[in-house]
C-alpha cells in the first residue's frame, strides 16, 4: 500500500473519531471526497445488539486496516474464544501496508466472541471482539 | 540506560559490523541477522547501524532505567513488558522502571533489541560490535553478564500514535520466499553463487550440493555453521594457499562436510570454496537453529543484486511507514 | 590431501561474496609476485568505494561498496590493474625470535620428521635456517602468513583439525609457516588447528595492541628469523 493510501486511511480515522460523516477537500489538482456509508452503520447495528448486553464490553479497532488474528511469526492466533486477557493487552492486529497497529483489551476479562474475520477490512471503532469483564 | 538483570552467555552488543581492518586479521563480527537489526533501528528512527543487543540464549530480563523506546526484532521470543505480551518485530515506548523479559524462541534463533539512541558503548575501530575472540568492542569485548549496565545514546523523546506501539511486517512475510525444486516447507532455502573452486568438485558432488537437504549440526555458532549431509569431493584435491575468507562462503574441508563461515569466522583460511551464500540471505541462515535443514539454490549475480535492492527497498519502507507511527517530540 | 599445491597458469578474478572480488596470481608463491600483490593492494585502496582489502598468499580480496561500485565492472578493472602493476620492492624490518623446538610445546615435530623420513634435528635446521617474509594477514591479529619455508619441509594440512595450546606457536602447513602471537591473559588455552606445531617461541612479542601506535608491530614485507634455543624430546 502506498504512502498516499496510508495518509487517506489515517484521515478517515480522524474523520470518524470526530463523528464527521461527510468530507471534501480540493487543492489544485488534488481532490478528495468521503462520505460515510449509511450501510456501514446498519452492519455495526447487528453487533451493537450483542453489545447491548450490558455485561459485555466491545473491543474496538484503533483505525482503518485489515484485521489480523495471527502474527505471521506466531504459530497461533493471538486470542481464542475463552481466553482471559489483562487490560491493555494486545489481542489482535490491524494491518495497514507493512505496519501493524495493536488492538487492545479495554478491560481485564474473557473474550466471548469475535465479531469479524481475519482479512476483513475494518473501520475505526469497528467492534472486533466482545469481552466479559472480570467482576469488579 | 539498560540494566541486564538476567542473562545466559552468548549475548552481545553488535552493530552492522567492523569493516576496513582485515589487514590486521580483524574480522567483521556484527549482528548475524543484520536485517533484523536494521529493521529495529530504522523503525525507531536510529541510523540503521546503531548498536543493539543480539540475544542467542534465553531467558533474558532487562530493566529500563529511563523513559525510552525500543524495538524487538528477529525471532519471536514471547517478549513481555511488565508481564504484558509484546508481539515480534514490535516497536514500543518504555517507561523508567519497566522490565522486559525474553524467552527462548520456538522458531528462529536470534532476537535483537534496538533502543532509541542506540547502545552507547565506545566505538573501537569504527564499530561497536563485540569482537569476542580478540576481546574488544561492544561491552568491554565480552558477552553480557547479569548486573551489566548498558548506556544508551541520547535522543529527543519519541511520541507514539498508539501507546502500545506498532509492529513491522517481518522480512519472513514481506520479502518473497526463495524457490527450490526439492525443498519442503520446513527447509530453509539459501541462494548461493558458485565460488572459485566450484568446478574442481566432481559432478556428483556439485549435484549433491544443490539437491541435498543439509542438516545444521550442533557445532554451529557465530563463527560458522557446520552442515551434515552427502560427502563432497573434488576430482583433483590439491592443497590451497591461505587467502581471505568472506562471510557466507561455503568451504569444504577434507571431511567433505561443508562449513558456512559467518560473522565471527576466521578472516583467512585455505579450504576450497564451493559457493557463497548471497548477502541478502545471510539473515535466513542466522535464524536457522541446529537441527533445521537447508537447501542451496544456485543463482546469478543479477539475482543477488535484485535481492539486495529488494531489501534496501524494504528497509526504506520501514523507515518511511514507521514515521507515521512515531514522531520526535520537539524540544 | 595429495600435498600438491594449487598453481594457476593464468591469473584470474572470481566473485567472492556478492560484494567481493578475489584476484589469484599465476604461478608459484614468490616474493616478486607477492610484492606486486602489495602494490596492487595500495592502488585498490585509492579507488574509492572499497570497503576493505586483504592480501592472501598469491591473492588479493577486494570488498566493494555495492552502492558505489559495480562488482562486474571492477572485476575487469582489477584484472587489468594486476597485469600492469609494478612492485615497489620493500625491505621490511627484521624480527628475531628464540624457539624451543619439539617437546610438549612443539609436539608435532616428531611426526613431521617421520613424514619426511629425517631426524627432528634436520627439520629444525631447515626451519631455522630460512628467513621468512610476512606475506599476508593471518586469521587473527598476529604475524600473518609467512613465506620462505624450505621446500623440503612442505607437508599437507591436516585432514582433521587438532587441539593445540596457543601462545607463540611455531607451525607449518602446505608451503607456509606461521608464528603465533602470545596467549592472551584471559584467552583460551587451546585452539583447533590444521597445522603442524613444531615449536614454541616463549618470548614472542605482542603483535597487535589497540592502545599502541602503530597498533601492529609488523607490516607486510617484514621478515622473521627463528633462533634455535634448544630442541626438546
Amino acid at each position: 500500500m502506498s504512502a498516499e493510501l496510508h495518509t487517506i486511511a489515517t484521515l478517515i480515522d480522524l474523520l470518524r473519531a470526530h463523528n464527521i460523516t461527510q468530507f471534501e477537500f480540493v487543492s489544485g489538482s488534488t481532490q478528495f471526497k468521503w462520505t460515510q456509508n449509511p450501510a456501514d452503520q446498519a452492519d455495526s447495528a447487528s453487533t451493537e445488539r450483542l453489545a447491548d448486553d450490558p455485561r459485555l464490553t466491545e473491543v474496538l479497532s484503533p483505525g482503518v486496516g485489515m484485521f489480523v488474528a495471527r502474527h505471521p511469526l506466531m504459530p497461533r492466533e493471538m486470542t481464542a474464544i475463552g481466553d482471559s486477557r489483562q487490560r491493555g493487552e494486545c489481542v489482535a492486529l490491524i494491518k495497514i501496508g507493512m505496519i501493524y497497529r495493536p488492538v487492545l483489551a479495554p478491560c481485564a476479562g474473557k473474550i466471548v466472541k469475535r465479531t469479524c474475520r481475519p482479512g476483513d477490512l475494518v473501520d475505526y471503532n469497528r467492534p472486533l471482539f466482545l469481552m466479559q469483564p472480570n467482576a469488579a | 540506560m539498560i540494566e541486564v538483570s538476567q542473562t545466559p552467555p552468548l549475548n552481545t552488543v553488535q552493530d552492522l559490523g567492523r569493516f576496513g581492518y582485515r589487514r590486521y586479521g580483524i574480522g567483521s563480527a556484527g549482528a548475524m541477522d543484520r536485517l533484523a537489526l536494521a529493521v529495529g533501528n530504522c523503525a525507531l528512527g536510529n541510523a540503521s547501524g546503531a548498536a543493539g543487543i543480539e540475544f542467542q540464549l534465553f531467558p533474558v530480563m532487562l530493566k529500563f532505567r529511563v523513559d525510552t523506546a525500543i524495538a524487538i526484532t528477529g525471532a519471536d521470543c514471547a517478549a513481555t513488558l511488565d508481564s504484558l505480551p509484546v508481539p515480534p518485530f514490535w516497536v514500543t515506548p518504555v517507561a523508567a522502571g519497566q522490565t522486559l523479559r525474553l524467552e527462548a524462541p520456538k522458531t528462529g534463533a536470534r532476537t535483537y533489541l534496538c533502543i532509541a539512541g542506540g547502545i552507547d558503548v565506545p566505538e573501537i575501530l569504527g564499530s561497536r560490535s563485540t569482537q569476542m575472540r580478540d576481546g574488544f568492542g561492544g561491552l568491554s569485548g565480552r558477552q553480557l553478564q547479569p548486573g551489566d549496565i548498558l548506556p544508551t545514546g541520547s535522543r529527543p523523546a519519541l511520541r507514539f500514535r498508539d501507546s502500545f506501539g506498532f509492529g513491522i511486517e517481518p522480512p519472513d512475510s514481506a520479502l518473497p520466499p526463495n524457490a527450490h525444486d526439492w525443498a519442503t516447507d520446513s527447509d530453509i532455502v539459501l541462494r548461493v553463487i558458485a565460488a572459485a573452486e566450484h568446478d574442481q568438485f566432481d559432478s556428483a558432488s556439485i549435484k549433491a550440493f544443490r539437491t541435498t537437504a543439509w542438516t545444521i549440526t550442533p557445532q554451529s555458532n557465530r563463527m560458522g555453521y557446520r552442515l551434515a549431509g552427502t560427502s563432497l569431493k573434488r576430482s583433483d584435491p590439491t592443497e590451497m594457499r591461505s587467502q581471505a575468507i568472506v562471510q557466507g562462503v561455503v568451504q569444504v574441508p577434507p571431511s567433505g562436510q561443508p562449513i558456512v563461515q559467518l560473522a565471527d569466522g576466521n578472516s583467512a583460511g585455505g579450504y576450497p570454496k564451493l559457493a557463497y551464500v548471497i548477502q541478502a540471505d545471510l539473515w535466513r541462515l542466522a535464524q536457522a537453529s541446529p537441527g533445521r535443514t537447508l537447501r542451496f539454490a544456485l543463482v546469478s549475480l543479477d539475482d543477488a543484486r535484485r535481492a539486495r535492492a529488494e531489501q534496501a527497498a524494504y528497509l526504506k519502507d520501514v523507515s518511511r511507514m514507521s514515521g507515521y507511527c512515531r514522531s520526535q517530540v520537539q524540544a | 590431501m595429495s600435498g600438491r599445491i594449487t598453481i594457476l597458469n593464468q591469473p584470474r578474478v572470481t566473485y567472492c561474496g556478492d560484494q567481493g572480488l578475489l584476484l589469484e596470481a599465476a604461478g608459484d608463491l614468490e616474493l616478486a609476485t607477492q610484492e606486486r600483490i602489495w602494490a596492487l593492494n595500495e592502488q585498490v585502496l585509492e579507488w574509492g568505494g572499497v570497503l576493505d582489502t586483504q592480501p592472501g598468499m598469491n591473492s588479493l580480496l577486494v570488498l566493494l561498496d555495492p552502492d558505489a561500485n559495480d562488482v562486474t565492472e571492477c572485476r575487469d578493472r582489477l584484472l587489468r590493474a594486476w597485469k600492469e602493476v609494478r612492485s615497489t620492492a620493500r625491505k621490511g624490518k627484521l624480527l628475531e625470535v628464540g624457539v624451543v623446538y619439539g617437546g610438549e610445546g612443539g609436539c608435532d615435530l616428531v611426526d613431521v620428521a617421520r613424514y619426511h623420513r629425517v631426524d627432528p634435528a634436520e627439520i629444525v635446521k631447515l626451519h631455522a635456517n630460512a628467513e621468512y617474509t610476512i606475506f599476508a594477514p593471518g586469521v587473527s591479529p598476529g604475524f600473518g602468513y609467512l613465506f620462505g619455508l624450505d621446500r623440503r619441509l612442505f607437508i599437507p594440512r591436516r585432514d582433521v583439525p587438532v587441539m593445540r595450546k596457543v601462545g607463540g606457536v611455531v607451525s607449518i602447513a602446505g608451503a607456509q609457516a606461521i608464528l603465533g602471537p602470545p596467549r592472551k591473559p584471559d584467552g583460551a588455552d587451546l585452539g583447533p588447528t590444521g597445522w603442524h606445531v613444531i615449536g614454541r617461541a616463549p618470548d614472542v612479542p605482542v603483535a597487535f595492541d589497540l592502545a599502541r601506535d602503530p597498533m601492529s608491530l609488523v607490516s607486510l614485507g617484514d621478515r622473521i628469523r627463528f633462533r634455535v634455543e634448544r630442541i626438546e624430546k
